[in-house]
């Protein structure tokens, strides 16, 4: 007789608080159900509170794994850009987040796990398993990858030089990064205000760019950075 | 106080309340006591860690069985529906949607009949959810692995759903709290006195190939202690005659002693250690009631038979 083969889950001996660091993340069909409920529900709210108007949905590849890169000033930033990709596909859309803030107890965990999807990535001690499990993500297709370059949120709303982990993760590698600009989010919520306060909100999403022919080297990920940067900034004017 | 707990005014919820209290608290100075002795402290320290949860799980148990059938119903539903899960996580079910929709929505339903006290289809109901578990391969158009898919949602929906359904039918019983707290309280009982007698006496193992901890004096020490146990909570099992309580202990000692064997041998054949890690010290919460899950539908008709549902169950 055949044997059967069995595939208990990786976080079956973790409590309930662990296994929600655990990543990539197991599917689970109550985790998803939610995250599909909170996503129609932000999105409601942020169209009707912050008249949230999105340019540039063409540009999104179909059927390709992408980093989505925008600048960062507000919690509401990752919110607008989730908003902004097919709902179908926010299952398959990590944001890349702080395990030191998201992560840091068990309901700040279940929020981020459950309804942010978001990638815990260990901005301290394990810098590089953390970009390891982001290039892994993207080795799979139709993946998005939500990650702001500038690693921290701006106090004063500038746009801050880009940090050169985009460029370890796509530079020589035949990988697409989508750049994006946030308008208003940061006059509607800035960091360390309590409410958010209603006002327009826009995000702006440019064409793809491939970094495959920058080589692989400290001053080509300086480069993508550099890159990248500008193509973000590029992409303010066309709001005024 | 009988007012907003009903279970209070059961002059037999008030019996178990405080044998389960008085044994929580023999236990608790016990441990304190060895605590105090340095040459007893580790041994003290270790059994603490599987004890305490006690302090929770028997306030739950008499919370939800003094709330009246309804409620006890509805956490059945939960604990099946938490058994059901770690099962499939353990055995990778969880990963095929349909079969899971299929199991959870067959649980609803046998909890629904239930709810509803409608003896007939609660009888009838692993069957359809057996018929729609069936139907999932042709309508995938899909043969690859299917068997054992099949195999283990049934495992699911009759073992870790239906057995454990049939206390909600003995809770409808007139006598139904000194039932549920007996076979509750019984089995635990029987867990414990077998790890324990193991601990102490325990030499021969009683089928080391599944659970090498299993010793054939842990066995018939809980066959001691739950023929002591049954022949002592005797005047709060109303209706039950000299043949019943024969085999109440029966039940429960066999009953609680495969039970715990079934599912070490499915964490065995799987190659895991626990369940999950719901319960510190126990594991999940499946390690915690299999024994009961398997007594639960013994127990039932037992009852059935002997002392009678008035009026019957339709």
């Amino acid at each position: 007789m055949k044997e059967w083969s069995y595939h208990p889950s990786s976080s079956i001996n973790k409590s309930v608080a662990e296994s929600l660091t655990v990543f990539p993340r197991e599917s689970d069909m109550t985790h998803t159900l939610l995250r599909v409920f909170w996503n129609l529900w932000v999105r409601l709210f942020l169209k009707i509170y912050f008249r949230l108007s999105i340019k540039g949905r063409g540009h999104l590849p179909r059927k390709k794994s992408f980093v989505l890169i925008a600048n960062h000033s507000s919690h509401l930033d990752a919110l607008c850009l989730t908003a902004a990709l097919p709902l179908k596909s926010i299952n398959r859309t990590f944001s890349i987040a702080a395990k030191d803030y998201f992560f840091s107890s068990f309901w700040r965990s279940l929020f981020s796990a459950i309804f942010i999807n978001a990638l815990p990535f260990d901005r301290q001690d394990e810098k590089r398993e953390s970009l390891e499990l982001c290039a892994n993500l993207l080795k799979v297709s139709d993946q998005v990858l939500l990650m702001f370059p500038e690693g921290t949120r701006s106090l004063t709303g500038e746009i801050q030089a880009f940090k050169k982990g985009i460029g370890i993760l796509v530079a020589g590698v035949d990988r697409l990064v989508v750049p994006a600009y946030i308008d208003g989010a940061y006059q509607a919520w800035p960091k360390g205000n309590k409410v958010p306060k209603p006002r327009h909100v826009l995000v702006c999403l440019g064409q793809s760019i491939n970094f495959a022919e920058i080589p692989r080297t400290e001053e080509g990920y300086q480069k993508v950075a550099q890159l990248c940067e500008s193509a973000v900034r590029n992409l303010k004017p066309q709001f005024k | 106080m009988s007012n907003c707990f009903p279970g209070w005014a059961d002059e037999y919820f008030r019996t178990y309340f405080w044998l389960v209290f008085s044994l929580i608290v023999f236990f608790t100075i016990i441990l304190g006591i060895m605590k105090l002795l340095p040459s007893a402290r580790s041994a003290a320290d270790k059994v603490w860690v599987s004890f305490s949860p006690w302090f929770i799980m028997a306030p739950i148990i008499f919370l939800v069985v003094g709330l009246g059938s309804k409620v006890f119903i509805v956490f059945l539903l939960i604990l099946s529906i938490v058994s059901v899960k770690e099962f499939t996580r353990a055995t990778g079910l969880y990963e095929d949607w349909g079969f899971m929709i299929a199991i959870y929505a067959g649980l609803i339903g046998l909890y629904t009949a239930a709810f509803l006290k409608w003896y007939g289809l609660f009888v009838a109901m692993p069957v359809y959810a057996i018929v729609v578990v069936l139907m999932i391969p042709a309508r995938r158009n899909d043969y690859k692995n299917m068997i054992q898919k099949i195999g283990l949602s049934t495992i699911a929906l009759i073992y870790l759903g239906w057995f454990p359904a049939h206390l909600a039918f003995l809770s409808y019983h007139p006598f139904g709290i000194a039932y549920l707290l007996f076979l509750v309280i019984g089995t635990e009982l029987n867990d414990a006195a077998a790890y324990t007698m193991g601990k102490i006496f325990g030499k021969k193992p009683l089928v080391s190939n599944i659970s090498p901890k299993k010793t054939v004096e842990g066995a018939l020490g809980s066959l001691i202690i739950t023929s002591l146990y049954v022949y002592f909570a005797r005047q709060w099992l109303p209706g039950f005659g000299p043949f019943p309580l024969v085999l109440s202990v029966i039940i429960l000692w066999i009953g609680g002693t495969m039970g715990d064997l079934v599912m070490s041998c499915v964490k065995r054949d799987i190659g895991i250690k626990d369940m999950g890690a719901l319960i510190p010290g126990h594991g999940g919460l499946l390690d915690r009631v299999d024994s009961l899950i398997f007594v639960s539908p013994l127990f039932f008709h037992m009852v059935n038979h002997y002392i009678k549902f008035p009026g019957g169950l339709q």
